[in-house]
């Protein structure tokens, strides 16, 4: 498998140089042709930058960028054969979803009747064969969020950019559009980056993500690896809702003296252990309760499954694990 | 807690915010009907009396308004001499207002895509500025500018390029001892007055113009040229379309640049000015003050046929 996206020490930084803003400051980053690639972080990690960086919107300050082996550094957006959903869609409200579809081609100079063609297949493939003479306007969010994707589409890029493009729907359609999008990938083969502050959206659509911080990769592995062995503190912290626990208290709860993660379904609630606290929050999930417990000056929840039972706020209890369930982040 | 749920009122003015919360029409037409009033009586009233005095006629001999219902004095429009003043106003209406178009876009595209902050401001005081001084005082201006011992004829004769402005008042037309005579001066002086009035609502569609829009055109791959087109002239149409109605329809009824600056070539303005005062022919007078709505209807039809108000 080739590579489709590479970054050599890449940075984008705004401002003066004397005290610039690292909006991107040293990635380096491969992305695997075929892939679902996700760039996970809050916002102003860089994640979007990253992306723009691929699009060709911002220039490089610094480092190297190849898509499929080729320098861009100097190529203009419009010259390179990727293409991007836009977080607000970005559909020209003058124009009809056919021609809003048929865009890409219709610039580069293909006929009426073959681009309109091309473009009715494409929508089809979003389901939306019905909708081609309607304005944007007229559109749900959900649907316009597939004629984004269609207009993508419809050019064969070789790499589909996806700038946080599920943020604008509600829950149910979410879910739904995170199983179609895969879905698709998978169909096509193509290589897909995604950019998204949503943990639970990148940790089940990506083969490969990379989690940002401050314009730096904190970390990059599968999801698997990111959930499992969080590289640093703030990648534990920011996927999912992890314990992190300091070296005193793990070594208390029999660790070693290094900072550790601990996931709360790793823990269980036991009525005596090497450390108890107080019952300080309570929080129904439907599957289960999260039961925070202070531990000296620390938080730690734990995931009480339905059906089992949950101690009353204020009750002091203690909490064991499998030592296994531990990830160890070192002592700094 | 012994606390009533109702607080008591305090004064009128809590009255009145309870009748207004019970009943919101009243309010809507407390607020409606001065400028309703305003609207319907004084100005579209005196539009009626306009249209009305039109098709009267006057009495040739008496010089009296007849007030009988006639189209003779419309017909008076068509003669050679009265066709001549339409004709030139809507070609220099036009031309100005195309000019003004070509001028204020690129002005207008870099205030609402690239100015911040102190630029923008510097902006918005460089158009408006011009607006604050009297129209009378940059007309006279403009005559000093224009006229053949002016800065602009001073400056041609110190670089030696007096011969452009001599070629450009030899074309067939525009013959003239100085631009400050000539048809292009008028011209220039239209262009320069009526400016900030096509640079503000150009300004104001383009910034509706959401950045992703440009980008999403660029990354499906079109040319700037295409982006141009394609996008941003389509999207910033409405806008235009309002500037150039502004700088249409002022130049259509203005009577005080063509009198101080040109060859002194009636427009339909002046012949209003002068129909309604020393003429004395109030129905002619108000049959050319028609021409113009009748064009600016004509052109909004047209506009709107085209889809430039589709991106509203």
């Amino acid at each position: 498998m080739s590579t489709a996206v590479e970054f050599l020490n890449v940075a984008r930084h705004f401002g003066p140089a004397s005290a610039p803003v690292r909006a991107v400051d040293g990635v380096d980053l491969t992305i695997a042709e075929g892939s679902f690639f996700a760039m996970l972080g809050p916002s102003g990690s860089g994640k979007t930058t990253c992306l723009r960086l691929i699009s060709g919107f911002e220039k490089p300050t610094g480092g190297t960028i190849r898509i499929f082996g080729e320098d861009v550094s100097n190529t203009p957006p419009h010259l390179r054969n990727v293409n991007t959903v836009f977080q607000d869609y970005a559909l020209f409200p003058h124009l009809n979803v056919r021609d809003n579809v048929a865009y890409g081609l219709m610039v580069k100079g293909m006929g009426r009747a073959k681009r309109y063609a091309k473009a009715d297949e494409m929508l089809a493939l979003v389901h939306l064969d019905s909708h081609g003479d309607r304005k944007p306007s007229q559109l749900s969010g959900g649907q316009r969020q597939r004629v984004a994707l269609a207009r993508a589409l419809v050019n064969e890029p070789r790499v589909l950019l996806l700038d946080e493009p599920l943020g604008a729907l509600d829950l149910k359609l979410r879910e739904a559009m995170q199983d179609e999008l895969k879905a698709l990938q998978k169909r096509l083969g193509l290589t897909f980056v995604f950019v998204t502050h949503d943990q639970h959206e990148a940790l089940s659509m990506a083969d490969s993500l990379a989690v940002f911080s401050e314009g730096r990769i904190a970390q990059i592995g599968s999801p698997q690896d990111i959930y499992n062995r969080p590289a640093t503190r703030f990648v534990a912290d920011f996927v999912g809702s992890s314990n992190i626990l300091p070296p005193d208290l793990t070594r208390a709860l029999g660790g070693p003296a290094e900072w550790a993660s601990l996931r709360p379904e790793a823990t269980h609630l036991a009525a005596t252990g090497p450390v108890s606290g107080t019952v300080t929050a309570l929080r129904y999930l439907g599957a289960g309760t999260r039961v925070v417990i202070m531990m000296g000056e620390t938080e730690v929840a734990a995931l009480v499954p339905a059906g089992q039972p949950v101690p009353a706020e204020g009750q002091t209890t203690s909490i064991t694990f499998d030592q296994k369930a531990l990830h160890l982040m070192g002592s700094t | 807690m012994t606390t009533s749920a109702i607080l008591p009122a305090r004064g009128l003015a809590d009255r009145l915010t309870a009748l207004f919360w019970r009943h919101p029409r009243v309010l809507l037409a407390l607020l409606l009907t001065p400028p309703l009033l305003w609207l319907g009586v004084v100005y579209l009233g005196s539009l009626a009396a306009l249209l009305l005095q039109s098709f009267y006629s006057i009495d040739e001999f008496s010089g009296v308004v007849k007030e009988e219902f006639t189209l003779k004095t419309y017909t008076e429009l068509l003669r050679p001499s009265n066709f001549d003043i339409l004709v030139r106003t809507v070609t220099m209406a036009a031309a100005v207002t195309l000019a003004c178009a070509i001028l204020a876009f690129p002005i207008a595209y870099f205030a609402a895509r690239y100015a911040r902050g102190h630029w923008k401001a510097a902006f918005y005081l460089g158009v408006m500025l011009p607006l604050w001084s009297s129209y009378l005082v940059k007309v006279y201006a403009w005559k000093l500018i224009l006229a053949k011992e002016g800065i602009i004829g001073w400056a041609a004769a110190q670089t030696h390029t007096s011969w452009i402005i001599d070629s450009i008042l030899s074309i067939p037309g525009f013959e003239s001892s100085s631009l400050s005579t000539s048809p292009i001066g008028t011209f220039m002086v239209f262009v320069y007055i009526w400016l900030p009035y096509m640079i503000l609502p150009m300004q104001a569609a383009l910034e509706r113009v959401p950045n992703s829009m440009l980008e999403a055109s660029a990354d499906l791959g079109a040319t700037r040229a295409q982006t141009f087109r394609t996008v941003v002239l389509p999207l910033a149409l409405p806008g235009i379309i309002a500037g150039s109605i502004f700088t249409f329809s002022l130049t259509l009824g203005d009577y005080i640049i063509p009198q101080i600056i040109g060859n002194s070539a009636n427009f339909i303005g002046m012949a209003v000015y002068q129909l309604q005062g020393t003429a004395g022919n109030i129905p002619l007078a108000a049959a050319f003050a028609v021409v113009p709505i009748l064009i600016m209807l004509i052109y909004l039809a047209l506009a709107r046929r085209m889809g430039a108000f589709d991106a509203l």
